[in-house]
């Protein structure tokens, strides 16, 4: 009984399969490539690792409140912009450059909530128009061409090195932790599962569900836009194109690691892990030298393999319970 | 009723905004979209000859980044609408065949610009092309950095950014034309290529390289068939790999080709002159209405730029124009 009840608490995990296939993919490549598993190839994934698993954890936060946001990847490059031309152009002190470029971020969530809760309009559509949106204040507000990186910006608090990780892994840790006590042990992160869940039965709770959701979304853009900022940190760069394309990525993250489209499931840990098998997933086809024009489809092939282990297992756990309930 | 009144006052700045209508219009059509940092110089040196020459332009950007039927959609648009003047980028050998000829048809001349179809004038009835040769460029980058393969094997990574788009296509096509060459040449050497997508974004292109580079420690040179694997200095910093340690080979100039070939780890780039792509078919254009000349074909794309090179270009690349 206890065994069962172990196997059926592991079972119902939402990110139990992304899991599950991280560790079987890491123990394959291990055996087929002895230079997948060493530090060097690790200290690779973890550099861009946490710009994209801050996305996701955002995205992720928002999909358990039953909501979408597809301007992420414009708002991964707003943000930067616009702290890189206070920073170059107005001579504003970084801190506060950052601050007000994550303002703007906070501000599209916002906008972004309000379109889709008062006017009743899907957040796919309300959000996919976001995305024109800001990527195009991304252009406009920098004339194209977005200043450079000062040589001399303080970045080492932010994406310097710690030995083989980048600071930026801690912040990560950091912001995670913080997101994961919020979904599981603070009356917000019941009030964010009860809407995503039943938004109607949540009201009836009374739960604000309005601003329960203006709050995930608004997490959720400035988690895209602090990602944006950590990447252009790291690559001293900052180009319009910045992001375009990551807001699929990070659904697709979401969902590998356990967040239902549905809304109400979900969680921070299962974004991580997400996150992680599809940087893995991509590391393993470059290691594996399988042809360009094959890329895309291997990595598609692999998301759907993995979302559909998550639908069995989830399968399997629910019978594991029927059975005992009878 | 207060949202339509702004919208209507809204409406009334904008059409007193518009300039007094010029003697001709003409458009540039692209595939991409307006993030993509190489084309705001081709704007650039649109929006610079329609100032000088007085004439009414518009740089068409695609809402979604290489939607080639919206592009063909806007196409017809125009055509229908009578315009003076099209110069647009053909990147699929067939699809804009027949609207192309429409417009030759009606009277339109019709430039192509940055990329041209794979066939040229025998593919389509455009009148002249105004861009680099795609694939002699990849072919010249390969030989141009192939004079620094150090002695012994040689192992190279070629980084399709888009398979499948033709200009990417082109660019590694004539890389490893070159590969395949100097491996006939040097029969002494083991010589071996892979080609990887490298991707459209700085950052997973240079995870990438850096992934491969890691796991395959005897490659020599890694070779772009655009600028977004100047990503990968970062981590191969990271990765202890020392300046000059991997040779890397790209297109186009932008801030961060710039800056890594000032710490070494990019060492030869090759300028396509965006600023021309924009300017020339405007002028062609404007000549052939005005004075009834011909359009004629210019190659853009033939300037090596090295390290040594970095100071002077960057104050082009300040002002826009390169």
């Amino acid at each position: 009984m206890f065994n069962k009840n172990k196997i059926k608490s592991l079972l119902s995990r939402p990110e139990f399969s992304a899991l599950a296939i991280f560790i079987f993919l890491i123990i394959v490549f291990t055996f087929l490539n002895d230079r997948f598993l060493n530090s060097r190839n690790f200290m690779v994934i973890l550099s861009t690792y946490p710009e994209l698993a801050l996305v996701a954890l955002g995205i992720t936060i928002l999909m358990i409140s039953g909501e979408f946001d597809l301007s992420v990847g414009s708002v991964f490059a707003v943000s930067p912009i616009i702290t890189m031309i206070l920073i170059a152009d107005y001579e504003v002190h970084y801190v506060v450059s950052i601050l007000l470029g994550l303002l703007a971020a906070a501000f599209i969530g916002f906008v972004n909530a309000i379109v889709t809760i008062k006017f009743k309009i899907p957040s796919f559509i309300a959000t996919l128009g976001m995305l024109f949106m800001a990527r195009s204040i991304a252009v406009v507000i920098s004339g194209g061409f977005p200043p450079s990186v000062p040589k001399d910006l303080p970045t080492d608090w932010l994406v310097g090195r710690v030995d083989m990780l980048r600071v930026s892994i801690f912040w990560l840790i950091g912001i995670a932790l913080i997101c994961n006590y919020m979904l599981k042990k603070t009356n917000f992160g019941s009030w964010i599962y009860a809407t995503g869940e039943n938004q109607e039965a949540a009201k009836d709770l009374g739960i604000n569900t309005f601003r329960v959701k203006t709050t995930c979304f608004m997490i959720c853009s400035v988690l895209a836009g602090f990602a944006g900022i950590i990447q252009s940190f790291r690559i001293k760069t900052v180009i319009t194109s910045l992001g375009q394309g990551l807001e699929l990525q990070a659904i697709a993250s979401a969902v590998v690691g356990g967040a239902s489209l549905m809304g109400g499931i979900g969680s921070a840990f299962g974004a991580l892990i997400g996150t992680f098998l599809l940087s893995i997933i991509d590391n393993i086809l470059i290691l594996s030298r399988i042809d360009g024009n094959w890329f895309k489809f291997a990595v598609g092939a692999l998301i759907v393999i993995a979302v559909i282990l998550n639908t069995l297992t989830k399968n399997s756990a629910d019978k594991i319970r029927l059975k005992d309930d009878d | 009723m207060k949202i339509f009144k702004i919208l209507a006052l809204l409406l009334t700045v904008v059409l007193i905004s518009v300039p007094a209508s010029a003697k001709y219009k003409f458009s540039l059509l692209t595939q991409v979209d307006t993030s993509n940092t190489f084309w705001q110089g081709i704007k650039r040196g649109m929006d610079d000859a329609c100032d000088t020459l007085q004439v009414d332009c518009q740089l068409v950007f695609n809402q979604e980044n290489g939607n080639l039927q919206m592009q063909l959609t806007n196409l017809e648009a125009l055509v229908e609408q009578g315009i003076d003047g099209i110069s647009l980028v053909i990147v699929e050998d067939n699809m804009f065949d027949e609207a192309v000829q429409n417009a030759i048809d009606a009277g339109i001349p019709v430039i192509t610009t940055n990329v041209d179809d794979s066939e040229g004038a025998e593919g389509n009835a455009r009148l002249a092309f105004v861009g680099q040769d795609l694939f002699q460029a990849g072919y010249e980058l390969g030989k141009e950095l192939s004079k620094s393969f150090p002695d012994g094997d040689t192992h190279v990574l070629l980084g399709l950014s888009a398979p499948g788009q033709s200009w990417a296509e082109a660019r590694i096509g004539g890389v490893r034309k070159f590969m395949e060459e100097y491996k006939a040449a040097n029969p002494g050497k083991k010589v071996t290529w892979d080609t990887i997508d490298s991707g459209l974004d700085t950052s997973v292109t240079g995870q990438r390289i850096c992934a491969y580079v890691q796991g395959h420690p005897e490659t020599t040179a890694y070779f772009d068939a655009g600028f977004w694997g100047a990503g990968a200095g970062n981590c191969l910093r990271d990765l202890g790999y020392k300046p000059n340690e991997l040779l890397m080979g790209m297109f186009d100039l932008v801030d961060i080709v710039m800056d890594e070939m000032d710490e070494g780890y990019v060492h030869l780039t090759i300028d396509q002159q965006p600023y021309l792509q924009g300017y020339l078919p405007i002028l062609q254009m404007y000549l052939m209405k005005e004075f009834g000349l011909s359009a004629w074909d210019v190659n853009t794309g033939k300037a090596f730029v090295y390290p040594s090179d970095v100071a002077d270009v960057r104050k082009y690349i300040e002002m826009g124009v390169r």
